[in-house]
């Protein structure tokens, strides 16, 4: 093992405490937001009466003005594994609610996040390898071009163009409308041809960064004099490639990598809203637009949860891979 | 002595945005079989991007533009990429400019002793594990440092792994370029004797490539002299002792404290070495040259070969003639 406990501990204890924090920003900042959820709910389902708007502040816990108050609940419930219930979807549990969203979210971005640094890499290493080709002039050129458009710009023109104009892919959403009656085959296909543009999209407006930080990377380990030895050293061209160039300019990626990981839940919110795709994302953004506290508040713990452990992974693992990290 | 390596008219240029640079102009010397060669200069002289010509290590912007280089009877520049790969490390090793960069810095020792030896003898295997061990010990380093990561090691160490490194495959030509600069003193001593140690157990032969003209002067057989691109003089040891020819050889040992016999006033050189996209005509260090006449800046000196040594300068070159004098004896 290359680290002690302490280094252990210090990294634990520094997640811990953020997220802490984050809990906390958590229960604040939809707070500070205003607005009324139970007149807001109760206008729309109950013709704004106002028995109803009392027993839903009631059940929200927001009959108490005091922060403390709500906070103290807030936490106790969090240390239950309970949190809340959604307004908006009233009276679903914010779990129910997350735990239906996040296997499409999953699905989508964490596919799109590793296929696109996956090929990204591929195409950065090679790029590098062949500096001043024609395949490197020409993803360097491509790169750089979509690296300069907003990503919500190519998601409308894509669904313009193969949702709306030539019908290949649908507008919206994850599934087919009577998707139960479906065969399991089938059922498949539905998800994938639903699935297949925001995961598209995703990836064409994340490859251009991979592409270019890779590339940068191996260019500058490619000019280290150990590379020259190498070569000099008569090492074959895989080895000296992969072995020494492609490892080395993959190594401060490690990190990025691993934060792109964290944020696969949060991170695609733009796409989920184009799209009308039911992931957290989508969740996330009606929560905010409804004032459904609770599930703001879990849907900002999930990213915040996944964010942390992503880094903590990051930190706990990038000194087994790189030796030349002191610990202390 | 046999000839080990000869290099004949070669012509080095990179490639800039203000123009070509002759790094390397029409530079010849030979190496016999266990000789160390010196080959000294001021910075940017062309010194590395020779001995980089010689094993095929050039870049872009850099490009062969001439010349031949025979190394035990192989002329090497004409070779195919596949059978100089062959070649490498096992015929000719290198020992880089600023050696702490040498070694990769995210893989064991073990792992940048051996790969070099698998390469070549791809069913090495647990031979090739021994001989890892046998290298350190060569250079007096504990087998156990076989396991630590470059890092893990003072700056001296680092290069006697890689001086180890460039044994690995028992080469007749090592090239050494600056191989102890960026070493204090005492450590830098102990690199020179152990690459003498080496030089004297196995018999290959050295281009010592260095800044350090005292030093070269201690362990060199023969010493040739660049500047601006050009091989101006190469002498003997003996010969470089007792009283260079060039100017510009004069000028250079006299920029260094004498090692022996009573301290004089340091004079060094005026001036600054040229730009080598626009370099002077002539013999090129004419502009700093104090002994300059006229036919220096408009005629290139031919090379004098005596028993001397070589040496390029209208002072030692009788029919020397300027461009006018020749053009009016022919009328
Ligand atoms: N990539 C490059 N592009 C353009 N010119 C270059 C390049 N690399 C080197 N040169 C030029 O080539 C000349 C020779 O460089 P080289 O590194 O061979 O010198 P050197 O004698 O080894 O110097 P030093 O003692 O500083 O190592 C220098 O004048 C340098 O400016
Ligand atoms: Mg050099």
């Amino acid at each position: 093992m290359r680290y002690n406990s302490v280094y252990l501990l210090k990294r634990l204890g520094f997640a811990f405490i953020t997220l802490y924090v984050a809990i906390t920003l958590n229960f604040l900042l939809p707070r500070l937001m205003g607005g009324d959820p139970a007149s807001a709910l109760a206008s729309e389902k109950a013709l704004g009466s106002q028995e109803v708007v009392k027993a839903l502040k009631a059940q929200f816990g927001l009959d108490n003005p005091s922060l403390l108050y709500q906070y103290a609940k807030y936490l106790n419930q969090l240390l239950h594994g309970n949190l809340g219930v959604s307004y908006a979807n009233y009276p679903s549990p914010v779990a129910d609610v997350m735990v239906k969203a996040l296997p499409w979210t999953f699905g989508t971005v964490l596919t799109a996040t590793l296929l696109s640094y996956l090929v990204g890499w591929l195409i950065g290493i090679r790029g590098a390898w062949k500096a001043g080709s024609l395949f490197d002039n020409s993803t360097l050129f491509t790169a750089f071009f979509l690296n300069s458009v907003p990503f919500f710009w190519i998601a409308i023109i894509f669904i313009m163009i193969f949702s709306f104009y030539l019908e290949w892919f649908p507008l919206g959403q994850a599934i087919d409308p009577g998707i139960d009656s479906f065969s399991a085959l089938d059922k498949i296909k539905s998800v994938l041809y639903h699935a297949f543009l925001p995961v598209f999209t995703l990836i064409i407006a994340t490859l251009a960064g991979h592409i270019l930080v890779l590339r940068n990377n191996l260019m500058r380990v490619l000019s280290e004099d150990y590379m020259l030895l190498a070569k000099a050293k008569g090492l074959s061209a895989a080895r000296r490639k992969y072995a020494y160039g492609a490892r080395n300019a993959l190594l401060p990626s490690f990190t990025g990598f691993m934060t792109s990981l964290g944020h696969v839940i949060g991170g695609a919110i733009t796409t989920e809203i184009v799209f009308s795709y039911p992931g957290v994302g989508l969740v996330t953004f009606n929560a905010i637009l409804n004032h459904d506290y609770p599930l703001i508040q879990g849907s900002f713990l999930f990213i915040a949860v996944s964010v942390i452990v992503c880094n903590l992974i990051a930190d706990l693992v990038y000194p087994l891979i790189d030796p030349r990290v002191a610990l202390n | 002595m046999s000839k080990l390596l000869q290099v004949q008219n070669l012509s080095i240029e990179y490639a800039s945005p203000r123009g070509v640079v002759k790094a390397v102009d029409n530079v010849s010397f030979s190496i016999g079989k266990g000789e160390i060669f010196g080959l000294a200069g001021e910075s940017g002289c062309g010194k590395s991007t020779t001995a980089f010509g010689i094993c095929r290590l050039l870049r872009p912007p850099a490009r062969l533009a001439g010349g031949s280089v025979v190394l035990d009877g192989i002329e090497l520049t004409e070779l195919p990429d596949e059978q100089f790969d062959k070649l490498r490390w096992s015929k000719m090793s290198i020992v880089l400019q600023s050696a702490m960069n040498n070694l990769n810095p995210v893989l064991k020792i073990r792992s940048q002793l051996m790969d070099a030896i698998v390469a070549h003898e791809p069913d090495a295997g647990k031979e090739a594990a021994k001989r890892a061990e046998q290298l350190m010990r060569l250079v007096d380093l504990p087998a156990d440092r076989l396991d630590s990561y470059p890092h893990e090691l003072s700056g001296g160490m680092r290069q006697r792994v890689v001086i180890a490194m460039a044994m690995a495959m028992k080469p007749s030509l090592v090239i050494m370029d600056e191989p102890t600069t960026a070493l204090d003193v005492v450590v830098q001593n102990g690199i020179i004797r152990k690459i003498l140690e080496l030089q004297e157990q196995f018999g290959f032969s050295i281009l010592f490539i260095t800044h350090d003209l005292p030093l070269m002067l201690e362990m060199c057989d023969r010493i040739g002299i660049m500047y601006a691109g050009r091989l101006v003089e190469i002498a003997s040891r003996q010969e470089m002792k007792s009283g260079p020819r060039h100017p510009y050889t004069q000028g250079l040992l006299h920029s260094f404290p004498p090692l022996y016999g009573p301290k004089r006033r340091l004079e060094g050189i005026p001036g600054h070495p040229p730009d080598l996209i626009r370099p002077p005509g002539g013999c090129r260090f004419h502009p700093r040259c104090a002994r300059a006449m006229t036919q220096c800046s408009s005629r290139e000196p031919a090379v004098l070969a005596d028993e001397r040594g070589q040496v390029a300068c209208h002072l030692y070159n009788e029919e020397g003639l300027s461009v006018e004098q020749a053009s009016a004896a022919r009328e």
